[in-house]
């Protein structure tokens, strides 16, 4: 890797030094301090530093003049002044005379954060660096993809062609084929793989929240808005925005979609000034959007922007010849991360695993590793071990109400895991902030 | 093996310190203990700004750990306000490679931000600054994928994008360091 960016901050107070530089120090910048001109003059005598945070009022040497002076010690400095409210005046004269900017103190992080990434984006392009590019390439985004089979080396191929443009994609595919998955891929093959990946599930959006949710508020947009909200929108901007279940939108929210999706800006709720976004658009459904076209429940201009790139993902079927080999690699994944001594599956476990037909897709055969794994307590997977065998679990809840089935089942389920939160929530498939809150609700054990 | 001990700091939602209690030793392999130490807090008033200093409460944690003769990670968990003189908040501190952290809830409730209360995103977010908090502990930095719990977050929204895991890169530091405490006595 090549050489970190540094920074030289320089303030008369301690706590701003002191707090700084560790904030700084923990976000990897070089960080060097100083208490006045004369130490950061003295500094510099003895190393180079990429961005400068002067504050403006010091006593003796000054920001302004110290700026000068570092000015005529190096070409093109990187100069962000620090200033409380007072005298802004000040600052504004310090950018006239070529500082990059300025925050007023107390500095929000957020601003901060955005500044400092801004100035070493600006330093790295004058030094021409190349550190990104080696970055990426170390990655290797597609080896989380498994399959041998042709249907999904032909989606491999697609990724790797789709990946490094701007194109938007639509990922059709039924639930659990890996339609998620394949959109982190590209993703993270793509330039934008250090910016944000912001997924959307709209399926499950509300849709009285979804406004807010998408395009954020202001600051007293309305009652109880105390502070502002960034919605996802914004909060993709750079990065890739998957709006997954994309078939699920109402027509209402697909006319916002459509705005935002040709405009490539929006405007917060309560807010009045239209702000810039730039992300590269991936879209998943899983059902017929011509079908829904032609019925009129999806517009068609919506479907025609995102039809533009599409990745039909086949079903686990439709590759069987695959199973083994996800099994083997989900085998490996569970018993790892649950420190279990699992050699492999049983002949007979594989015979069953490979006749399912897997409704569910590489999801419910993940599920059912992972399950397995938590149930084994020998050396090998075994039929008993896999849900599709232990069908009917549960015999006696019919007739009961959903919640009492749920308390129920959730029962069983720490009891099986001896009380583990964790596996239990990942054998239930939900967070495990939900499970506790469960737990809570139903009145069920805590372990201490 | 050496405990994390949690310290609740001013008055505390009791099921948030019973959730990280629960969680955090499956998720990072540490035993969890809860320290009953008195923190001093309102000393760490920052006066003008109705928020409390958070380097001032990590030093008033070291004063009861020392007390305590207690050697391993302390993490100190909070619905107080958070931040230095500097910055106008913070969701937590750590020193890097120390023992001692804080971690504050306040601005992780969607309430803050005048949304509907959500109890289950409230403690997904805890976890993962105090995760976060404790990777800091562990030697590391910000991490730049935005999906890795050491990716930096100066709002919720970005919280939200993490996962409650540390990336590939990330994961084999903070495993050595868990190891470490694992391995004393
Ligand atoms: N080809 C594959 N190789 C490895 N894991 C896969 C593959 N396809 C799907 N998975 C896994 O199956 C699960 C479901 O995938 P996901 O992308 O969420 O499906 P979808 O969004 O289509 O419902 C995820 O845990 C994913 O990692
Ligand atoms: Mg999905
Ligand atoms: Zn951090
Ligand atoms: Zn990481």
């Amino acid at each position: 890797m090549t050489t970190p960016i540094r920074i030289l901050v320089v303030d008369d107070e301690f706590s701003v030094r002191d707090s700084l530089q560790a904030w700084f120090r923990d976000s990897g910048y070089e960080t060097e301090v100083a208490a006045s001109g004369k130490e950061a003059l003295a500094k510099m005598g003895r190393q180079r530093f990429d961005i400068f945070l002067l504050d403006i009022k010091m006593a003796g040497m000054d920001g302004l003049e110290l700026q000068e002076t570092i000015k005529e010690h190096q070409e093109n400095p990187i100069i962000i002044f620090m200033t409380a409210y007072a005298s802004v005046d000040t600052a504004v004269r310090a950018l006239k005379q070529g500082a990059f900017d300025y925050v007023t103190k107390p500095i929000d992080p957020e601003e901060l954060e955005r500044l400092v990434r801004n100035a070493a984006e600006r330093r790295l392009l004058q030094k021409e660096n190349l550190s990104l590019k080696v970055q990426l390439e170390e990655l290797t985004p597609f080896k989380d993809i498994i399959g041998e089979s042709q249907p999904i080396q032909d989606v491999v191929e697609l990724i790797k062609n789709v990946a490094p443009t701007d194109t938007t994609v639509l990922i059709r595919g039924e639930s659990g084929t890996g339609k998620e998955l394949v959109a982190r891929a590209i993703h993270a093959a793509s330039p934008r793989r250090f910016m944000p990946f912001v997924t959307v599930n709209c399926g499950a959006l509300p849709e009285g929240l979804l406004e807010s949710e998408l395009f954020g508020h202001e600051q007293g947009a309305f009652t109880g808005a105390q502070f502002r909200h960034k919605g996802k929108f914004e909060l993709a901007d750079g990065g890739t925005l998957f709006l997954d279940e994309i078939g699920d939108v109402s027509l209402k929210t697909q006319t916002d979609l459509l705005r935002v999706l040709q405009e490539r800006e929006i405007t917060r709720l309560g807010g009045t000034k239209p702000i810039k976004v730039d992300f590269r658009l991936i879209a998943a459904t899983n059902c017929d959007l011509e079908a829904r076209v032609a019925e009129k429940s999806f517009r068609e201009d919506v479907y025609y922007r995102l039809n533009v790139f599409p990745i039909v993902l086949p079903s686990l079927r439709g590759r069987a010849g695959d199973i083994p080999m996800l099994a083997g690699y989900f085998l490996q994944k569970y018993a790892r991360k649950m420190n279990r001594p699992i050699r492999g599956i049983s002949a007979s476990a594989m015979a069953l695993l490979s006749q399912h037909s897997w409704p569910g897709n590489v999801r419910e055969l993940e599920n059912s590793i992972e399950r397995a794994v938590i149930f084994c307590k020998g050396d090998e997977l075994l039929p008993e071990h896999l849900p599709i065998h232990r069908s009917a679990a549960s015999e006696a809840s019919s007739g009961l109400p959903l919640s009492e089935v749920e308390k129920i089942h959730i029962q069983r389920v720490l009891a099986e895991t001896g009380g583990n939160i964790s596996k239990s929530a990942r054998v239930l498939g939900i967070d495990r902030a939900t499970l506790y809150n469960k737990i809570k609700r139903y009145g069920l054990f805590v372990r201490e | 093996m050496t405990p994390l001990r949690l310290i609740p700091i001013g008055s505390m939602n009791p099921g948030v310190m019973e959730y990280l209690a629960l969680v955090l030793p499956e998720s990072t392999g540490l035993t969890c203990v809860r320290a009953p130490w008195v923190i001093n807090y309102t000393e760490a008033y920052l006066n003008e700004r109705g928020q409390y200093h958070s380097t001032r409460l990590l030093d008033m944690i070291q004063v009861q750990a020392d007390g305590a003769r207690a050697s391993g990670p302390c993490l100190g968990v909070t619905e107080l306000d958070l931040a230095v003189p500097i910055l106008t908040f913070l969701f937590g501190e750590a020193r890097l490679q120390g023992r001692f952290a804080v971690v504050s809830a306040h601005r992780l409730h969607q309430a803050f931000y005048g949304l509907p209360g959500n109890s289950s995103l409230l403690l997904n977010r805890v976890e993962k600054e105090s995760l976060h908090e404790l990777g800091h502990l562990a030697g590391l930095r910000h991490c730049r994928l935005s999906s890795c719990v050491m990716a930096f977050s100066t709002s919720v929204e970005q919280v939200d994008l993490k996962e409650a895991a540390f990336c590939d890169r990330c994961l084999p530091v903070f495993e050595a360091w868990v190891q470490g405490w694992q391995n004393r006595p």
